[in-house]
C-alpha cells in the first residue's frame, strides 16, 4: 500500500535569502540583480555575473541553528556546500517541529553537481603539496550528505544523486519512494551546491550564459545565470506527521522520470512531455487539475522553446491552461539544487495561490499559457502544481505537489516569523 | 500491485590479476594496493566521433555483453521501457578534475565545451542512453560504498511504480587521476589496508511479466532490500539484514559479508549476523580474491555469486550487503532460480 506523503518542513539558503520567509519575500518582490562572485575572480570570463552565495554570510546563521539543534557549532563541516546544506536542513527540521531525537529512522536523499574537496586535493597534488586532513576526509561527492546525515543523527536510508541539473528532482523522487513504501517515516531531500570556477568556465565555454540577466520565456533571452546555495524539503509519512501534530506545507504526490535519448545538451520535447504525463498519472490527478507549472526555464533559446513545445503537446487540445513561469530569472540556475529550490517555490505558490513575478521577462514570447506579470505576484486558481527539471544528456523529471488540507495559518505565521 | 523483480543477466569487468574464485569466510587484508582495469582507447577516431569517454565506452561494451547474456538485442532494449542507473562511490574522475585542469592550463577561453558537457557523473549513462535509445528513467548515484545497492533500490522503485519494465543497474569506480591518488591518500590517513579495485559491473532487472513475456531464464528473484544511514548500530544492521530476507526470514540464508576494510564496521556486521538465527547458511566474502571495489561491492558480490551456480545453490536465500563506514549501508535478499525459463 502506498502511503500519503506530506512536506512538513522546508529550508532555503540563497545569495539573497537565508530562510524561507526571506526567500518568499525576495521572490514576491521580483528579486534583484546578479553580481560578481565573492569566491573567485570572474572578470576574465565572457559572462561574469551570477547569484552565488557568499560562504561568509552563512556562518553566523549556521552557528545559531546548530546551537538550537543541540550541536556544537565548532563541528560545522569544512565544505562550503555542506554548510549551505546543513543550514537549510536545520531550518527545515525546525519548521517541521523535529528535534535531534526524532530522527533515528529518518533518511537523506541529497543532490550535488560536483561538490567535494577534490578541487583542493587536485590543486595540492599538482603542486606536490600534502593536502590537509579535512580535504582527505571530504573527497567524495557525497561529503556534504555525509556531514548532514551525521550532524542530524540520521539512521535511515542514505543516497546522494548527481544527474546534472535534474539531480535534486531525482533525489526528491527517491525520497518519495522511501516514504511511500514505508522504508522511512521521514526523508530529508534536496540539494546543496557551490559553483566552482570550473563550472563557471564550462557554462561560459558552452555560451549558455547571458552577460546581463537571465530572461526566461522572453523574446530577448540569451541564456542562463548561475546561482548556488541549498534547498531542503522534509518528506514525511502522512500518518506519522498527523500523529505528532505536524502541520504540513503541502503534499507531494507524483513524479515522472524519463530520458530523451536524443542529444547531450539539446533537449527533446517528447522526453519532457513523457515525464510530465508520467508524473500526472503517478499523482492520480488529471492534466487539467494542474494549476501552475514551474518550468525548468533556463532562459536559453533551446530549453525554453523545447519546454513550451512539450507543454503544448500535453495541453494542445485543452481549453484549460495552467499558469507557467520560470523562477531562474530571479534566483539564478542552482544546477543540481535547482529542482529542490523550485520545489520550494511550487510549495510556496500553493500556499499563497500566487506565482512570483518574472522581473527580467519584460517582453514575453507568446506561450499560449498564462504567465505572471513582471512587476507583481499573480494569482492562480487551483491546488495542484508541477515542477519540471531537465539535465544535460536529456534527463527529465517532473514532480507534482498538492495543497494539503488544513494548511494554515500556523505555518503561514511561522513563515512570517522568519522574515 | 507490485510484481516480482528478477535479475536476468550480469556482466562484470574486473582487473586481469584478480582471483574471482578466492572466496573466503572473511577478509584478511595485507598491504594497500590499487588494481586498475585494462586501459581503454577512448581517443581513437571512431570513439571520438561517437563522443565516448573512457567510462562511457566501457559502459557501452558492458551493456552489449549484458544484453547478449540476457538473450536480448540492443534494439529490443530501446524505448521508454528500459531505464538505466549507476552507483559509484567517487564518480567520474573527469567531473572532479578535467575542466579545472584545462582552466589552469589554458585560461577561461581555453575550456573545451564538449569536454564540459561530458563532465557530469551521469554522462556515461546519458551517452549510452542516446546510443541504445534507452528512454526510461536515467539517474546517477554518487554516494558511498553501498552505491551499487542503492542504485538497485532506486531501480526497483522504478519497476514497482511502473515507470519502466527493465533497468540496467550499473556500478563502477574510475581510478583515473586524481581519484586514484585521492583514495591512496585517504586510506593512508585512515589506516586502511587491503587492495582497492577498479571495477564495472552491470545487472539487468526485469519485472516478472516482462521476463515471462520473452521466456527469459532468470538468475534470481529479489526478495527484499533495505538500507540504513550514517548513524550505524548493531541493531540497525540486524534489522536491515532481516528486512532484506523479506518474508523468507525463516529460511536458511547465506550471506556475502560486506567485509568492510573498516574494523568497527566489520565487527558490527559480524555481531549483527550472529544475532539472526536464520542466517545460518554459508558466510562468504569475495574480497580476499578481488579486493574492495568500493561502490561496486554489493553488485559485484551479487553478480559473482549468481555466476557461480554451485555456490549460489548452497542456500535458498542469499543476503548481499555493503557497508560504508561514513554513510551507512544496504542489503538485498536474493533467491537464486534454477536457470529454466520463467
Amino acid at each position: 500500500m502506498r502511503r500519503d506523503v506530506l512536506i512538513t518542513g522546508i529550508g532555503v539558503v540563497t545569495r539573497d535569502a537565508i530562510g524561507v520567509g526571506k526567500f518568499a519575500d525576495w521572490m514576491a518582490n521580483g528579486g534583484g540583480l546578479p553580481s560578481s562572485p565573492a569566491i573567485f575572480d570572474a572578470e576574465k570570463f565572457r559572462s561574469s555575473l551570477a547569484y552565488l552565495t557568499d560562504p561568509a554570510s552563512v556562518h553566523a546563521a549556521l552557528a545559531e541553528r546548530m546551537r538550537a539543534f543541540g550541536t556544537d557549532p565548532e563541528a560545522a563541516p569544512p565544505l562550503n556546500c555542506a554548510t549551505y546544506g546543513l543550514l537549510a536542513t536545520l531550518e527545515a527540521l525546525a519548521g517541521a517541529g523535529l528535534v535531534a531525537g526524532d530522527l533515528e529512522n529518518a533518511g537523506l536523499a541529497l543532490a550535488t553537481t560536483s561538490g567535494s574537496a577534490m578541487d583542493q586535493f587536485a590543486e595540492a597534488y599538482s603542486e606536490g603539496l600534502a593536502p590537509v586532513d579535512d580535504v582527505l576526509q571530504n573527497l567524495r561527492p557525497s561529503s556534504a550528505a555525509v556531514a548532514i546525515a551525521r550532524t542530524a543523527g540520521l539512521g535511515g536510508p542514505f543516497a546522494n544523486f548527481s544527474c546534472a541539473c535534474a539531480s535534486s528532482a531525482v533525489a526528491i523522487s527517491y525520497a518519495l519512494s522511501r516514504v511511500r513504501s514505508g522504508d522511512a517515516p521521514i526523508m530529508i531531500a534536496g540539494g546543496c551546491d557551490q559553483v566552482r570556477r570550473a563550472d563557471f568556465a564550462g557554462f561560459n565555454a558552452l555560451r549558455a550564459m547571458d552577460r546581463e540577466a537571465c530572461r526566461p520565456f522572453d523574446m530577448n533571452r540569451r541564456g542562463m545565470m548561475m546561482g548556488d546555495g541549498s534547498a531542503i524539503l522534509i518528506l514525511e509519512d502522512a500518518d506519522h506527521a498527523l500523529a505528532r501534530g505536524a502541520e504540513p506545507f503541502a503534499r507531494i504526490c507524483g513524479a515522472g522520470l524519463t530520458a530523451d535519448a536524443f542529444h547531450i545538451t539539446a533537449p527533446d520535447p517528447s522526453g519532457i512531455s513523457r515525464a510530465m504525463r508520467q508524473a500526472i498519472a503517478d499523482a492520480n490527478v488529471e492534466r487539467d487539475d494542474v494549476a501552475y507549472v514551474n518550468c525548468h526555464g533556463t532562459g536559453t533559446p533551446a530549453n525554453d522553446s523545447a519546454e513550451l513545445e512539450a507543454m503544448s503537446t500535453i495541453y494542445g487540445d485543452s481549453s484549460i491552461r495552467p499558469m507557467i513561469s520560470s523562477t531562474k530569472g530571479t534566483t539564478g540556475h542552482f544546477l543540481g539544487t535547482a529542482a529542490a529550490l523550485e520545489a520550494v517555490v511550487s510549495v510556496l505558490a500553493l500556499q499563497t495561490r500566487q506565482v512570483p513575478p518574472m522581473a527580467s521577462t519584460i517582453s514575453p514570447v507568446a506561450t499560449q499559457f498564462p504567465m505572471p506579470v513582471h512587476d507583481a505576484p499573480t494569482q492562480f486558481v487551483g491546488d495542484v502544481a508541477m515542477s519540471n527539471s531537465l539535465g544535460f544528456g536529456g534527463l527529465n523529471v517532473s514532480l507534482i505537489f498538492k495543497s494539503a488540507p488544513g494548511v494554515t495559518s500556523a505555518k503561514a505565521s511561522m513563515l512570517e516569523g522568519n522574515h | 500491485m507490485t510484481e516480482d523483480i528478477f535479475i536476468t543477466a550480469t556482466a562484470i569487468d574486473l582487473p586481469d590479476d584478480v582471483d574471482r574464485l578466492a572466496v573466503g569466510p572473511d577478509t584478511a587484508f595485507g598491504s594497500f594496493g590499487l588494481r586498475r582495469l585494462p586501459a581503454m582507447d577512448s581517443d581513437d577516431v571512431q570513439t571520438q566521433r561517437s563522443r565516448h569517454t573512457r567510462l562511457s565506452l566501457r559502459l557501452s561494451q558492458i551493456i552489449e555483453r549484458l544484453a547478449e547474456r540476457a538473450g536480448l538485442t540492443t534494439e529490443e532494449m530501446a524505448g521508454p521501457d528500459t531505464g538505466i542507473i549507476s552507483g559509484s562511490s567517487f564518480g567520474c574522475a573527469s567531473v572532479l578534475d578535467g575542466i579545472r585542469q584545462q582552466l589552469d592550463e589554458k585560461g577561461p577561453r581555453g575550456v573545451d565545451p564538449i569536454k564540459f558537457a561530458q563532465a557530469t557523473h551521469s554522462y556515461p549513462l546519458s551517452a549510452n542512453a542516446i546510443i541504445y535509445q534507452l528512454q526510461g528513467p536515467c539517474a546517477a548515484i554518487v554516494s558511498s560504498d553501498a552505491a551499487g545497492l542503492e542504485a538497485l533500490t532506486c531501480a526497483s522503485d522504478w519497476l514497482n511504480d511502473h515507470r519502466c519494465k527493465r533497468v540496467i543497474v550499473v556500478a563502477y569506480e574510475d581510478f583515473d587521476d586524481p581519484v586514484a591518488s585521492a583514495i591512496s591518500a585517504r586510506d593512508r590517513l585512515n589506516g586502511r589496508i587491503g587492495d582497492v579495485t577498479e571495477t564495472m559491473v552491470a545487472i539487468l532487472l526485469e519485472t516478472s511479466s516482462t521476463a515471462m513475456c520473452r521466456v527469459a531464464s532468470p538468475m534470481a528473484r529479489i526478495v527484499g532490500r533495505s538500507s540504513f544511514g550514517a548513524v550505524m548500530t548493531r541493531m540497525g544492521i540486524e534489522k536491515a539484514i532481516r528486512k532484506a530476507c523479506g518474508r523468507h526470514e525463516a529460511s536458511v540464508a547465506g550471506i556475502t559479508l560486506s567485509a568492510s576494510r573498516d574494523t568497527a564496521c566489520r565487527n558490527l556486521e559480524a555481531s549483527a549476523v550472529d544475532a539472526i538465527p536464520s542466517v545460518n547458511g554459508p558466510r562468504i566474502s569475495f574480497k580476499p580474491g578481488i579486493g574492495d571495489s568500493l561502490g561496486c561491492a554489493g553488485l559485484v558480490d551479487a553478480a559473482l555469486l549468481l555466476d557461480d551456480v554451485a555456490l549460489s545453490c548452497q542456500a535458498p536465500i542469499w543476503v548481499v550487503g555493503s557497508i560504508d563506514s561514513e554513510a551507512g549501508g544496504a542489503y538485498i535478499g536474493i533467491c537464486p532460480e534454477s536457470r529454466g525459463a520463467v
